[in-house]
């Protein structure tokens, strides 16, 4: 290859990275920029938007479509949640939306539409080195130490580990909750879940795990234990988007399907086995279908 | 000249790739705190099945009433399994329950809730299936 033509490659490459890196930067918008604006939006664009806030604050008018269903309480019936709309979004398109500001996701940024998942097989490497088996079954008391067992991981993990993307869809739900108890309340919103039926079963029983514009615990630590907490005072009500990842697993059955339908609610105290839920017939959910979908 | 060429595509390459948002990234496990209490006049109980998403300890934190005994279970599809030692934990501790439960494939952890004393009182802590990091360590 010539001198010229190298020299030539170089300076297109440069100045093409420039020209995108300056043209990104020109649009580049902070999350209170993006939040605002769709805020704005959402008030001249989504007429059905609206038509909910009214609907919700005018119960008694009769507009079939969007009455509001009945309340749901937590599992302490301290706290009653009241879902006024929904909302799901496609992983292709999370980071192209504008509604959901990133600063309000668990992570603190917009999930990567392409995030990358990782998988092992647990059960191959437990065939190939028995001692691992033992070591798993027994929790670590045979087979090797645990020192030996992190020293294997080093070496093997890898080998039984692939990386992909699981269509993956973002579930957010537009509630107002209240502090129905007579004192301040810690609210765990993440006790509330996300069931997804498909051939009549559940498939995915899913917390609210990725979305709460309202958290009061934005620090590093405390993101990390407690972004979904939320220390209600006495009387207390909040307007607010809390929001649940879902990922395709063949583990459950899930996968995105037009059969699949969403639920939200509260686990029955003592349900032993998480899939037993019905949420079809319980008091404590409510069928997303029964509520406005966000435009 | 060449090497020249290739390291500009290569450097091109990664920063357009971070500009443009291309990176990958792995997903946070289930590491937000629910509560759970637990009355001492019962001799056992259970907080409620969640997500266990990856390999990590089991976060517990007692905050307050009688000193109860924890073990983590994993739920595989059927019955719950002891994942962990039983291990007692004194209220204000941070607890990392070393555990086996995303190991034996199972996609749901709880915590198994033992009383040490018999009292009219309840027990209250706080705890999450995954962690971030190891506070005190329990094997």
């Amino acid at each position: 290859m010539s001198k010229k033509v190298t020299i030539v490659v170089v300076t297109f490459l440069a100045v093409a990275a420039l020209v995108t890196i300056i043209m990104l930067e020109r649009n580049k918008k902070t999350p209170n920029e993006r939040y605002s604006e769709s805020s704005d939006t959402a008030s001249s664009v989504c007429p059905e938007t609206s038509a909910i806030f009214k609907n919700t604050n005018e119960t008694s008018e009769t507009n079939e479509s969007s009455v509001i269903p009945d309340t749901i309480l937590n599992t302490t019936h301290t706290v009653e949640y009241e879902i006024l709309s929904y909302d799901i979004i496609e992983d292709v398109n999370i980071s192209k939306q504008n509604k959901y500001a990133d600063k309000d996701f668990y992570d603190g940024c917009l999930p990567d539409p392409n995030y990358l998942k990782e998988y092992t097989d647990y059960q191959a490497m437990r065939n190939d080195y028995p001692q691992i088996d033992e070591y798993l079954s027994s929790n670590g008391e045979k087979g090797m130490t645990s020192s030996e067992y992190q020293e294997f991981l080093k070496k093997h993990l890898k080998e039984y580990t692939t990386q992909r993307h699981p269509k993956t869809k973002y579930v957010f739900l537009h509630c107002r909750i209240t502090n129905i108890s007579s004192k301040p309340v810690e609210e765990y919103i993440n006790d509330m879940r996300v069931v997804v039926m498909s051939g009549g079963r559940p498939v995915a029983v899913r917390e609210i795990n990725c979305y709460f514009d309202k958290s009061q615990n934005t620090s590093s630590d405390a993101r990390t234990h407690n972004f979904l907490t939320y220390n209600f005072k006495t009387d207390e009500t909040i307007e607010c988007v809390v929001g649940c990842c879902l990922e395709e697993d063949e583990r459950t059955g899930m996968s995105f399907s037009e059969d699949n339908k969403f639920y939200a609610g509260f686990l029955p105290i003592g349900l032993d086995n998480p899939f037993q839920v019905d949420p079809v017939n319980s008091k404590g959910f409510i069928a997303l279908d029964k509520i406005p979908k966000e435009s | 000249m060449k090497k020249i060429l290739i390291t500009t595509i290569f450097a091109t390459a990664v920063a357009l790739s971070g500009v443009l948002g291309l990176s990958i990234t792995a997903h946070a496990g289930n590491t937000s705190d629910t509560q759970y209490m637990f009355h001492n006049t019962g001799t056992d109980g259970y907080t409620p099945g969640r997500e266990k998403q990856d390999a990590t300890k089991v976060y517990i934190h007692p905050t307050s009433g009688p000193v109860l005994e924890y073990t983590v279970q994993g739920f595989g599809g059927s019955t719950w399994v002891n994942r962990s030692n039983s291990h007692t934990v004194p209220n204000g501790a941070k607890a990392s329950f070393t555990n086996y439960v995303h190991e034996n494939s199972e996609l749901y952890a709880r915590l198994h809730m033992e009383r040490t004393v018999y009292a009219n009182t309840h027990t209250y802590g706080k705890w999450s299936p995954d962690s971030t990091k190891n506070y005190t360590v329990y094997n």
